[in-house]
């Protein structure tokens, strides 16, 4: 068996423990137009900042394809796919074959058609190699200022690796509060107020209009809609990404917004599968297909796909939106439907306190949706009330003060009071060797 | 590219898989005498860099309403929520079968301290670390395993696991159905 995989991140490294789990003898091909192993998606900004260094960005250890048997074809895109011929076409006119495909291509970064996109330090911030170019360039001396377009998760990373290197950083972004699609009003303004303190500007119902270039095709300033102007040498573009397909077109693939795959990661032609940011797969809140670009579920789709990729038959149960990113020392998480203005009938228990601020929201006995700013305590414990979906048995202010203890003892008490019938009656008790 | 023989390396996973180790936890004879928290503290202190060290096992005691002594540390899921989630690969299953962290590697991104289940896993944020029990792998027998004379700690290999585990259960719930 000849598996092809493309892409090489965490949905690949996914696959690949999973086919490894079950077949040990078929060949593993990953093909990636990134030059890396796989690394630390996340980690390029920490590394602009200094806090990690180039080696310590694997993402597993160095032996991990020799030990898994994965032949590696880095630094080469793939034109185009022929499930027909069962064959994937590269760029420089290469042919591989395949048994099994699987498509772990991820996202790519969305450019907004506004004029000067093409001005020379204007970065996306997805990739290693845009890591690179961006500190290749903010480390030039006349780079002091950078603008920020989107305030979303890859923004204020791009926020954290600018405190590293000493850029005064604007964002700006086009809904009323930073991390707008998550985050509610109180939490927005909590850090909004840290970013402040940091000396981060933040620039909220606004959109960029145009980048303005000087005379050498390098960027000047930002201007603003409204005509203002943010002087910068340098804009990182991150108003979000969009599933890369591409190169699936002609292929027969069939696509919404991303891959559609059914439960088992199986796109609508046969032999060929789909993991990561590139599909849409369940949400178990809305019970609806739907990107959703995060690394817990990519790896998870990945590990599906690898599973039955090798012949199992395994289901993905579905996933909830998850967020987790410390500002400094404000950690923040956020976790299924956390914003409920336009969704009457859900219950909500605020819990405040200095710098801290926990909501969690209910849908009758469920909790459906959390954010935890500055006190993240057990909020796994909260993903998976959420993403099971099971009624909520303990005291709720339990959940919401956070002594993980407290409520995993309740959690326990219950369990063993629903136990001990049959743990009375049917357990022998037998001698301790 | 060389070829590692894979049903080698199987071998080993299955070998390993049998002598690997898990830590039951036997509530019911909890006496809550903080020995292995203290045991814990120390053997994890080298791994804080600015921070006092904290034990990763926790006991929530009894109350005059009630309850038991409840032991609290990594549960080493099988198909571990936190390793999932972890964007440095610094949290993986090494060879030992325990779920272990690399803490130079780890950057405090929390992810895993959202995914777990048990909320068993500390965020350290001066040391940037989320620090949780990785088994102390490298002793014979886990520091706090080895002062909890009441045994309600032990290290069982995975062919006794089972049983002891629902004898265990059975005793908590023994314990947690007496009035008071």
């Amino acid at each position: 068996m000849r598996y092809v995989i493309i892409g090489n991140s965490y949905a690949a490294v996914g696959a690949v423990e999973s086919i490894r789990e079950v077949d040990r003898r078929g060949d593993i091909i990953i093909i990636s137009d990134e030059p890396y192993r796989a690394y630390g998606r996340p980690l390029i900004t920490y590394w602009i900042g200094g806090t990690v260094r180039e080696d310590q960005m694997d993402y597993r250890p160095q032996h991990w394809y020799e030990s898994n048997r994965v032949e590696t074809m880095l630094g080469r895109k793939v034109a185009r796919v022929e499930p027909g011929e069962r064959q994937v076409v590269l760029e420089v006119g290469e042919r591989v074959s395949y048994d099994r495909l699987l498509i772990a291509t991820g996202g790519t970064p969305i450019i907004p058609p506004i004029e000067g996109v093409d001005a020379e330090g204007l970065f996306t911030m997805t990739r290693f190699d845009d890591a690179k170019a961006f500190k290749t360039w903010v480390d030039q001396d006349h780079v002091k200022a950078g603008v920020s377009i989107g305030a979303g998760l890859i923004g204020l990373s791009v926020f954290k690796a600018m405190k590293g290197i000493d850029v005064r950083l604007t964002l700006v972004e086009l809904l009323d509060r930073v991390l707008g699609l998550a985050m509610d009003y109180e939490s927005s303004a909590m850090i909004e107020e840290e970013l402040a303190r940091a000396g981060v500007e933040v620039r909220t119902s606004t959109a960029a209009e145009a980048i303005l270039k000087d005379d050498e095709g390098r960027v000047r300033a930002v201007r603003l809609k409204g005509g203002e102007e943010l002087a910068c040498q340098t804009v990182v573009m991150a108003v979000g990404v969009r599933p890369n397909v591409d190169f699936l077109e002609g292929s027969g693939v069939a696509i919404n917004r991303g891959v559609i795959v059914d439960e088992g990661m199986r796109t609508s032609i046969a032999d060929v599968f789909a993991a990561g940011d590139v599909v849409e797969s369940k949400n178990v809140l809305s019970g609806e297909n739907q990107v959703i670009a995060i690394l817990p579920i990519a790896y998870e789709h990945g590990r599906v796909a690898g599973w039955n990729i090798a012949g199992q038959d395994r289901v993905y149960p579905g996933g909830i939106p998850l967020n987790s990113l410390p500002i400094f020392e404000l950690s923040l998480m956020t976790m299924g439907i956390t914003l409920t203005d336009d969704r009457p009938g859900l219950d909500v228990l605020v819990h405040t306190g200095e710098r801290v601020y926990r909501k969690l929201v209910f849908d009758g006995g469920r909790l459906v949706g959390a954010i935890l700013v500055g006190d993240v305590a057990h909020g796994g414990v909260l993903t998976w009330l959420i993403r099971s979906q099971l009624p909520v048995m303990c005291d709720r202010q339990l959940l919401l003060k956070g002594d993980p203890l407290e409520l995993e003892a309740s959690r326990q008490l219950i369990a063993a009071g629903e136990n001990s019938d049959w743990s009375r009656e049917a357990t022998p008790e037998l001698p301790v060797r | 590219m060389t070829s590692v023989p894979l049903h080698v390396s199987g071998m080993l996973n299955e070998m390993s898989a049998q002598y690997t180790r898990d830590i039951i936890v036997d509530a019911a004879k909890c006496t809550a005498c903080m020995d292995c928290v203290e045991a814990c503290k120390q053997a994890v202190a080298h791994e804080h860099k600015t921070t006092e060290p904290t034990a990763r096992i926790s006991i929530r005691k009894a109350t005059a309403e009630g309850g038991i002594n409840l032991p609290q540390l990594c549960k080493n899921c099988a198909e571990a929520p936190c390793v999932v989630a972890c964007m440095t690969g610094c949290r993986i299953r090494d060879v030992s079968g325990w779920v272990t962290t690399d803490y130079e590697r780890c950057v405090g991104c929390w992810m895993c301290v959202m995914t777990c289940p048990f909320g068993v896993i500390g965020a350290v944020h001066e040391d940037k670390m989320a620090r949780k029990c990785d088994g102390c792998t490298s002793h014979e027998v886990p520091p706090c395993v080895a002062v909890c004379k009441p045994q309600a700690l032990r290290v069982r290999s995975y062919g006794s696991f089972a049983q002891e585990r629902r004898q265990a259960y059975s005793r908590r719930a023994r314990v947690t159905a007496l009035p008071g």
